[in-house]
């Protein structure tokens, strides 16, 4: 056989669309916005913390301070070095113990929720650290207190920041909810692997990956939109 | 009244120990307007951050209406600092905030109700004259307009103090001249204590009652505006005065040399009068009187507080028993004299 035959031949192998099957199309699209937007609920509060953690004890005189930011500057490298493939093979007998299953969407959730919120953790510390500290200095000098100074002027002054930061996470999660996918937890990661690669129905991947990219493209608009929304800098 | 005893404070560097303030002994009273005037690193922003707690000292008191600040516990420094307004140079505003929202900021900290924090807020805006402009973010305006809303901000508790923070060195000289009648009248009509630190000695002029001068973390000079105008002792309040009056500008430096050059007999001197003090043609007189000629240099008028100041420079020749005489009958018009050496 020619080459450019068997190009052709390729090429066609991605148009069959009778190979995809609409319902479950929409069964894995549902299965993979579950997953990214269920972790992505958890990383967002767990990420704050964090990320409020470090910015507290961050250059701060006091043992107790030191040791806070010295464990979780810790935990935060450890899992962020994590390669998720790993962490998510290295949690299944957690994963089983807590929800007595190790597939589907459910079952990909902690090992999401593990890597991606030490990585919005970081974000939200630049963000709190990008705010001006004269601004902080105001809000001392009228005598606001510590928790009025995150909710008042911390979270809104990084507020555009904030958000640009968990739009790129949910776009992380978004590839890591793809591999957790192959793994066994369904969706559309899922779909393209054993649906289509395994059977030879390239149709199937190529149909499942540009779902995968529009859901982030439309991530990434709505993320841009509200940020240029709210930001009156 | 604010007090300040013996206050020292000392920051631990890894090399040293550096001392921004060096036992410093200040008085505020009631309803003053209180400069402090001193170069970039002179210890004047600490000095000022003292009186909210925002710094603490290493040794001596802070007092505020009888009350020792430093010694206050957490909560009790917040709500104290509710009297105690601040603004800034860079105005400090939150930019995610409307001017109305920036004014309600202060209020919602305070726990003032939500209608009267509205109602207060609007008054606020119509004191320093932002009328309109409440929906405005504070990218839309004008540092002068930001100033403004710094202030209102800074009034929403009804402070008894206002600490300024080199309120005006951002600004443009017209709009610098705004914020000081602005900060002059609220002294007036609020009878607002205002303690403003500066390396601005216009600023001092135009609005203060009483000025230290400070170097070095320490305080060197001390007054009222009118007397340290007239008659400053240190070397650097004579520099801060000089730099306010422009003779130091690059031409008029020229000519001072080249006259003392050209006629090293004669004397230099720099003349300074309240307005109100010299009726009297006293240049004319004292020239015919003495046989001296008085050759005029630089001359300027500025205002101060409650009145003008003049100050000329002269060079005055003619012999040396003469020059003596006429400086001693210029002094007996209530003219201070600082004769500058230039040779």
């Amino acid at each position: 056989m020619r080459k450019e035959e068997s190009f052709i031949e390729i090429i066609q192998s991605y148009t069959n669309w009778e190979e995809v099957e609409p319902a479950k199309l929409w069964t894995n699209t549902l299965d993979t916005l579950y997953m990214t937007f269920a972790s992505l609920v958890a990383v967002l509060i767990l990420g704050l913390i964090l990320g409020l953690i470090l910015y507290e004890t961050n250059k701060r005189e006091g043992k107790v301070a030191k040791a806070i930011y010295y464990i979780t500057t810790l935990l935060v490298n450890v899992f962020r070095s994590i390669p998720f493939i790993i962490l998510i093979v290295l949690l299944i007998p957690f994963t089983r113990a807590l929800l007595d299953t190790m597939t589907g969407p459910t079952a990909g959730l902690p090992a999401l929720i593990l890597s991606a919120a030490p990585f919005y953790g970081r974000l939200v510390e630049t963000s709190f650290r990008d705010v001006d500290r004269g601004v902080i200095e105001a809000a001392e000098a009228m005598g606001a207190s510590k928790l009025e100074i995150i909710t008042k002027v911390l979270i809104p002054e990084s507020l555009p920041s904030l958000i640009s930061g968990i739009t790129v996470t949910a776009i992380s999660l978004i590839g890591f909810s793809a591999i957790a996918g192959i793994i066994g937890a369904g969706g559309l990661g899922n779909m393209a692997y054993l649906d289509g690669f395994q059977r030879s129905r390239n149709t199937v991947t190529l149909v499942a990956t540009v779902t995968i990219v529009a859901i982030v493209f439309v991530l990434q608009a709505t993320g841009d939109f509200i940020v240029k929304k709210i930001d009156k800098r | 009244m604010i007090e300040l005893k013996e206050i020292k404070k000392i920051y631990k560097t890894k090399q040293a120990d550096v001392a921004a303030l060096d036992n410093v002994n200040i008085a505020i009273q009631d309803g003053e307007v209180y400069g402090i005037v001193g170069y970039s690193g002179a210890g004047k922003s600490t000095l000022l951050r003292l009186l909210n707690g925002l710094e603490k000292p290493t040794s001596g008191e802070v007092s505020l209406a009888g009350k020792a600040l430093n010694t206050l516990k957490k909560s009790t420094l917040r709500k104290e600092r509710q009297k105690i307004g601040m603004i800034f140079q860079h105005f400090n505003l939150l930019w995610s905030r409307t001017v109305l929202e920036n004014i309600l900021f202060p209020l919602e900290i305070a726990r003032v109700p939500k209608a009267k924090r509205k109602q207060r807020a609007l008054e606020l805006i119509r004191l320093v004259g932002l009328e309109g402009r409440e929906q405005a973010y504070p990218s839309e305006l004008s540092g002068g307009q930001k100033q403004r809303v710094g202030i209102a901000r800074a009034l929403a508790n009804d402070p008894t103090v206002l600490l300024c923070d080199e309120a005006t060195s951002a600004l443009d000289p017209k709009t610098t001249e705004d914020v000081l009648e602005l900060l002059l009248d609220i002294n007036k009509k609020l009878n607002l204590t205002i303690v403003l630190i500066t390396h601005e000695m216009q600023v001092i002029r135009r609005i203060c009652d009483r000025v230290a001068v400070m170097s070095d973390g320490k305080v060197v000079e001390e007054g009222q505006v009118k007397e340290v105008f007239k008659n400053p002792r240190e070397t650097i309040t004579k520099q801060f005065i000089r730099q306010d009056t422009n003779i130091d500008s690059e031409d008029t430096i020229t000519i001072l040399h080249e006259l003392a050059r050209k006629y090293p007999e004669g004397k230099v001197a720099r003349l300074v009068f309240l307005e109100d003090q010299v009726r009297s043609p006293f240049i004319s007189r004292i020239s015919r009187e003495y046989d001296v000629d008085i050759n005029i240099i630089q001359g300027s008028v500025q205002e101060s507080q409650d009145t003008s100041l003049g100050s000329l420079y002269v060079q005055i020749t003619g012999s040396t028993e003469s020059i003596e005489q006429a400086l001693q009958k210029i002094k007996a018009y209530h003219i201070e004299i600082e004769v500058i050496d230039y040779a």
